[in-house]
Formats: structure tokens, C-alpha cells, sequence
């Protein structure tokens, strides 16, 4: 047995080489990220393809909303459907919340060109808590935004150095990724778009509704600002499962109208425009995209 | 502070960055105060009862050299004040719930509450090492008391080992100099090897054992995989902890013990002692086994004894005593019989199933729940999620198995003694599975808790 701890002979590696070879290692992986890897989601790609394609003489709209504002509406549709040559940019992405929507909003939209913002929502979209682990938020963060996303986020300092170390390095923003990747392809866990689930890395989620409203409240009032109607757009639920309101529905859209949004009622839709409780079939897309084209015209027609 | 933190990392470049610029004498009190930085990290109040309770120790030291008559008394005092400790914060909530639960009162919230002050059984064990050391005349008490501060505070090894004897650690802190080129390779490598063991197999085999030790009838295949992968966790994240430890006082011009030799490499009870948790078993053997007795009078009892405590060190709970009991037991019986005749890859083999039951038994939450997962073996069937936990522990523990079969045969530090193009291909290796593979969660390490 051998067991000595001092057996190394004169030619170890030096430390400060070894200590290199990490930085090398590290810096190879962040180049990798950079020009190799595709980030899940594509938020940022699909806002920053809408800020070039708006014109000064057409109508554009930008739509926010989670997975089923991305499946819900037939976008190119609802654009002719608005008229004015309107153009409507669906940014709606799954797993996205108000912290993402106000950073597209603010940091790659050109508020000169753009005529509307359109939210899609279920309740609990507009108070799903920022959770910039695993969201898309990075890619849509400027430096600025990054100590005001940190103050929400978490308490601890250690919290809020993630946040720093993730919009600086695209290989620590998306680790968990590559390394879920690197467990599929040994044979070891599913492919999965999310990391695996647990403890976020760092520190805590906040699980305070408020900072999901606070940056929803800073898109309303920084896109009135500009001079931008923000509209909220239930999304339609079947008449089977409902859409039940309650006191802290009734609470959130009264704030948001105090705040200068406006509410589009629900559209009207049957039985028959659904796949099943949640999902339309395609007679209800078409049917809510023409219902949402006529509530747009209506209200931008009011507003103006 | 984690090892596992961008906190220390940040925190480590500062100390040794400052290190390297002072002058030595002022570089021992600078890492004085950047170990009770360390520890106070956690909570401040902490490290006002871990400096009182080492200047005590300190004092009585200097009375028994000043009055010898009175060492007797005082060095059982040193005893009674760290036991003490160690009985309020450590014992005092589960002795008083048992009691309670007996007599059907309740339990007196006030007991029930107390939280446990990281890395208490580590530094009391290695306090009271100094005094008895100290009373027995092996070692001269220190003299000044930031100097014995450091040697208890000593922020690589304060929270979890490995528990120093003041023979071995306190010169090194008394003469500190500048490592030697040699050393900062070695710590490289101790660090680096740690960081891979901790985050990369430690916390990754974690959901393998929650599946199996934290769930609602699990399923067979599910104990099965977590038995094997909790032996590999906890070896992982301890043995990893006490790497880091050592690479990174290292840094510092200081040598700390080997605290794992290869355990899974023993071949029989009595040799996974020799290299599992070193430095406990020695501090058992020398404080607690020889005094009993040791193997002249009733070994048997004198084992059993020491290893019961020794579970008992770990935590107030029935589990830690039966894991000590079922140790206890392996050695006195390894005493009695004959070594078998059998090659040894087979008793290796052996000895690692007995290691890994013992876990079985660590682990679980009661022994009500050992038996429960005894009886869900009955039916063993290997659904898809068990198979990819299967392949997550065949991909973690080859090729840690690997490498310490390498240095089994050609020492801890064989790697750095391959061609240096080698070398570097290893590091990078291991730097990229700690960078992508390490866990994101930032698992504490299991003998935090102890």
C-alpha cells in the first residue's frame, strides 16, 4: 500500500501552470458558449428580428405572453387583420414573465416605431416571480438592468454576485444547460430545455409576487411614457374549466388601469374552438385572432 | 463559508494574496483574523463560543506547565468544559426529547431549539487533544494565545477536519514560511482533485440517494442504487472537503494529516479504520481505546465501546450508535477469527459491502426505516429512471475507482508524476467536469453537520 502524500517528483506541473491550465479550461469553455452554443428559448434573437423589421409607416404591435401566447395566436393573420399594413412582433416565449417582457421591451425596442404592447395573459403569468435562472432574462439584460434585477432576485450578496457573473459569461449563464446536455448524452438523464430542478444556484428565489409587479408596473408606465398603449389581453379559457376571478385578480387589474393599462375583456369563444380545457384547435385560433384583431382596432381606435 | 462558494473563492484570493505580501509574523495573525472571518461567516455569535472555549483550553494548558500538582483537576476541567459544550449544543435536544418522550412531558422548548454551531465536534476533539497532550507531558503548552487561536481556528481544516494534533500543526504555525514550488503543484492537485470529488461526484449522486433514503417506499432498486451511491457521497464529499483542506493549507506553507487513504481499497474492518476519517480514528484510539484499555484487557468490549462513541460523536440519534455498534462489531470480530484465506481483490470487495451497509444504517432517519427499506429488496426491478441512476454512478465511480487504484500503487500524488503534457491533459479534464458537470445547487458538505 502506498500511501505517502509527498511522492511527487520534480516533474509536477507547476501550481502557477496548473492554475493556468483552469483559466485555459474556462476560457475555453466561455468561447465555446459564445460561438457554438444555441441558447434555449429565442426571445432575444425574435425581439432583436422585430426591432430591425418595424417601420415608421406601418402599424406594429409587440405581443408578450408565455407558451400559449406563442401557440395561440396566428400572428401574420392578426397583422392583416389589424390593417395599416400592421405588423404584429409575438414575442411570447414559455417560461417568461414580466422581468423579460419589460427587458425586451426597454433595451431592444425602438418606442418611436412601435404603436402598441399587447399582453397575453393568465393571471399567474403577471405575477410568476422573476426567476432569471432559468428565464431568458440574461439575454435580454444590459448591465444597467443588472443591480435592480439583483435587488429583487435575492437578499444575499452572494445572490446577487450570480447575477453579475451570469451577464458577464455566457458559459456560467448557461452551465446547468451544457451540463444536463453532457449527462444525456452519457446515457444519464433525460434532455431537458430546463435545468434539473432544485435550489436555484446561489441563493434563493424570492417568491414575492411584488417583484414580478414591480418591473410589470415599470412596463406600463415607462411604455405610457413613451407614448406606447400597453393592452392586457385575457387569454380565452374554455367555458368548461372557466376563468374564475377573484379578489387579487379584481386587486391587480384595478392597479394596472390606476397605472394607465388598459383591459381587453376576454374574447368570446365556444366549446368548439377547443382541442381540450386549455388548447384551441385551429377554427378557435383563427376565431381568437380575428376576436383579438377587432378588440386591437378597437382600442388603439379609442386611444388614438 | 463553503469550500463550494464563489464567497470563498473570492475570499481565498484575498488571504493568500494579502499572505504573500506581509511578513510572515504578521501573516500568522492575518490568517487569524481571516479564520474567524471564515467561521463568523455562518453566524457571528458562533465565534465568540469557539474563541472562549479555545482561550479557556489555552489557560488551562499554561496552569498545568505553572501548577502540576493541579493538572489533574485542571485538565478535567479542559475534558468536562469541551464535553459540556459539545453535550448543551450537540446532545442536550435529543437527550431531553428521549427523556421527555419517556416520562410523557413535553420537552422544554429552550433545549429543543438550539442550533448546532458549525464544526464544534471538530475543533472541541482537537482542543482537547492539545490539553491532554499537554497534561500528559507530550507537548509544551503554547504560550501565546493568538497563537494557539490560529492552531484551533485554523480556517482550511476548522469546520470538518481533519482534527490536527498541536504536535503536527502548531510548529508548522509557529514557523510558517513560504511553500516551496513543490507545494504549490501539490496544492494544485489536492485542490483540484477535491473540487472534482465534492461537486462533481459528491453532489451529483445526491438525488440518487434522495430517491432512495427520503421518499415514500421507494422500491428496491431505488435503496439499492441509493445504498451504493450514499457510500460514494459521503466518501466523495468528506474525502473532497479534507483535499480541498490540505491543498489549500498548503498555499499557506502547512501540511495537514492524510485523512483518507483509499478506504474502499481496505481489506478488513480493522484497515478501513487505518484509512477511513484518519484522524478521528487515531484521535479514538489514542484518547478514548488505549485509556480503556486498549487490546489488553477486554478488546472486544474496549472496540465496541470506542466505536459506539464514536457514532455517538457524529450526532444524538440511534442510527449514528448502531453504525458505531455494527463497526464495533465488524472489529471485534475481525480480532477473533482467522484472516480467511482469499485473495484480496475478494476481501476488498467484502470489506466495501460492510462499509456500505454500515452507511445503510448512517443515513437513514430511524432504524424503523432500515428496516423498511430491508423489506422493499424483495422485489428489485430497474425502471428507466433507476437505470439512468445506474449510469450516473457507474460514470462518477469508475473513474474516481481509477484513479485511486492508480494511486494506491504509485501514491497520492502519482499524477504529478507523469510527463507534464499528461499533467495538463488531466487538469483540464478535471477542470472542465468540475465547471460543467459541478453542481449548481451548492450542497453543503455532509460533515457539516457533525
Amino acid at each position: 500500500m502506498a500511501t505517502s502524500s509527498s511522492t511527487s517528483s520534480s516533474s509536477a506541473l507547476p501550481g502557477w501552470l496548473a492554475a493556468l491550465v483552469a483559466v485555459a479550461t474556462l476560457l475555453s469553455l466561455e468561447a465555446y458558449a459564445r460561438l457554438g452554443y444555441h441558447a434555449p428559448g429565442d426571445m432575444a434573437s425574435r425581439a432583436r428580428a422585430a426591432a430591425a423589421a418595424m417601420r415608421a409607416d406601418s402599424v406594429d404591435i409587440t405581443l408578450y405572453g408565455t407558451c400559449l401566447g406563442e401557440q395561440t395566436l396566428d400572428t401574420r393573420l392578426l397583422g392583416g387583420a389589424v390593417g395599416d399594413g400592421g405588423q404584429v412582433h409575438n414575442l411570447s416565449s414559455a417560461g417568461t414573465g414580466p422581468l423579460d417582457w419589460y427587458l425586451a421591451q426597454s433595451n431592444l425596442m425602438d418606442a418611436e416605431k412601435l404603436d402598441a404592447i399587447v399582453i397575453l395573459y393568465v393571471m399567474g403569468d403577471l405575477y410568476r416571480a422573476p426567476s432569471p435562472w432559468q428565464s431568458q432574462a440574461m439575454e435580454l439584460a444590459r448591465w444597467k438592468d443588472v443591480p435592480d434585477i439583483a435587488r429583487w432576485s435575492c437578499s444575499t450578496r452572494e445572490c446577487q454576485a450570480e447575477f453579475y457573473l451570469r451577464r458577464a459569461s455566457y458559459f456560467y449563464r448557461y452551465r446547468a444547460y451544457l451540463g444536463n446536455w453532457t449527462w444525456w448524452m452519457a446515457g444519464a438523464r433525460g434532455l431537458s430545455r430546463d435545468p434539473p430542478e432544485g435550489k436555484p444556484p446561489g441563493g434563493e428565489r424570492s417568491a414575492a409576487e411584488e417583484a414580478a409587479l414591480h418591473y410589470l408596473g415599470r412596463l406600463v408606465t415607462e411604455s405610457r411614457a413613451a407614448g406606447i398603449p400597453v393592452l392586457f389581453l385575457p387569454m380565452p379559457l374554455s367555458p368548461r374549466s372557466g376563468q374564475p376571478r377573484s379578489g387579487d385578480q379584481a386587486r391587480i387589474e384595478g392597479w394596472l388601469q390606476g397605472l394607465g393599462g388598459q383591459l381587453l375583456p376576454a374574447p368570446r369563444l365556444d366549446r368548439g374552438d377547443y382541442e381540450d380545457d386549455v388548447h384551441l384547435n385551429g377554427r378557435g385560433k383563427a376565431n381568437f385572432t380575428f376576436a383579438t384583431a377587432e378588440l386591437i382596432k378597437q382600442a388603439l381606435g379609442e386611444l388614438r | 463559508m463553503l469550500f463550494n462558494s464563489l464567497a470563498f473563492v473570492a475570499f481565498l484570493g484575498v488571504v493568500y494574496g494579502a499572505w504573500r505580501v506581509l511578513p510572515l509574523a504578521a501573516g500568522r495573525y492575518w490568517l487569524l483574523a481571516a479564520s474567524c472571518v471564515f467561521y463568523g461567516w455562518w453566524d457571528w455569535r458562533f465565534l465568540g463560543l469557539l474563541l472562549a472555549t479555545a482561550t479557556l483550553d489555552w489557560a488551562l494548558a499554561l496552569g498545568m506547565e505553572r501548577w502540576p500538582e493541579r493538572r489533574k483537576a485542571l485538565v478535567t476541567l479542559s475534558v468536562v468544559s469541551n464535553l459540556g459544550t459539545l453535550a448543551v449544543f450537540k446532545y442536550a435536544g435529543f437527550f431531553s426529547r428521549e427523556l421527555a418522550d419517556a416520562l410523557g412531558l413535553a420537552a422544554p422548548s429552550l433545549l429543543l431549539d438550539i442550533v448546532l454551531p458549525v464544526g464544534i465536534s471538530f475543533y472541541t476533539f482537537q482542543a482537547m487533544a492539545y490539553t491532554i497532550d499537554v497534561y500528559r507531558g507530550q507537548v509544551a503548552a503554547c504560550r501565546k494565545l493568538l497563537d494557539f487561536l490560529l492552531f484551533i481556528t485554523f480556517f482550511p481544516q476548522l469546520v470538518a477536519g481533519p482534527i490536527e494534533r498541536s504536535s503536527h500543526l502548531l510548529p508548522q504555525l509557529l514557523q510558517m514560511r513560504r511553500p516551496a514550488a513543490r507545494e504549490h503543484s501539490e496544492a494544485m492537485w489536492f485542490i483540484t482533485w477535491g473540487y472534482v470529488k465534492k461537486v462533481v461526484v459528491a453532489d451529483n449522486l445526491a438525488p440518487i440517494v434522495a430517491a432512495g433514503f427520503d421518499k415514500d417506499s421507494p422500491g428496491g432498486a431505488a435503496v439499492v442504487l441509493a445504498a451504493y451511491a450514499f457510500t460514494w457521497q459521503i466518501y466523495c464529499d468528506f474525502s473532497g472537503y479534507s483535499d480541498i483542506a490540505r491543498g489549500v493549507a498548503r498555499l499557506f506553507g502547512v501540511e495537514l494529516m492524510e485523512n483518507f487513504a483509499r478506504p474502499f481499497f481496505a481489506a478488513s474492518p480493522r484497515e478501513i479504520w487505518h484509512r477511513w476519517h484518519v484522524s478521528l480514528s487515531q484521535w479514538l484510539r489514542d484518547y478514548l481505546y488505549l485509556p480503556l484499555g486498549g487490546n489488553r484487557a477486554r478488546p472486544g468490549f474496549n472496540l465496541m465501546a470506542t466505536m459506539v462513541l464514536g457514532g455517538l460523536w457524529h450526532g444524538a440519534n440511534y442510527t449514528y450508535l448502531a453504525w458505531g455498534a455494527w463497526h464495533g462489531g465488524a472489529l471485534a470480530l475481525g480480532r477473533r477469527l482467522p484472516r480467511p484465506n482469499l485473495p484480496r481483490s475478494l476481501l476488498v470487495v467484502a470489506t466495501f459491502h460492510v462499509t456500505c451497509l454500515g452507511f445503510v444504517v448512517f443515513r437513514a432517519h430511524s432504524l424503523a426505516q432500515v428496516a423498511e427499506m430491508a423489506s422493499s429488496l424483495s422485489t428489485v426491478s430497474f425502471t428507466p429512471g433507476a437505470l439512468a441512476h445506474l449510469r450516473t454512478l457507474l460514470w462518477l465511480a469508475i473513474p474516481v475507482t481509477l484513479l485511486e487504484w492508480v494511486q494506491e500503487r504509485q501514491g497520492t500524488l502519482a499524477v504529478l508524476g507523469w510527463p507534464r503534457w499528461a499533467q495538463g491533459l488531466v487538469y483540464a479534464l478535471l477542470w472542465a467536469s468540475i465547471l460543467v458537470l459541478g453542481s449548481s445547487y451548492g450542497y453543503e458538505f455532509i460533515y457539516f453537520q457533525f
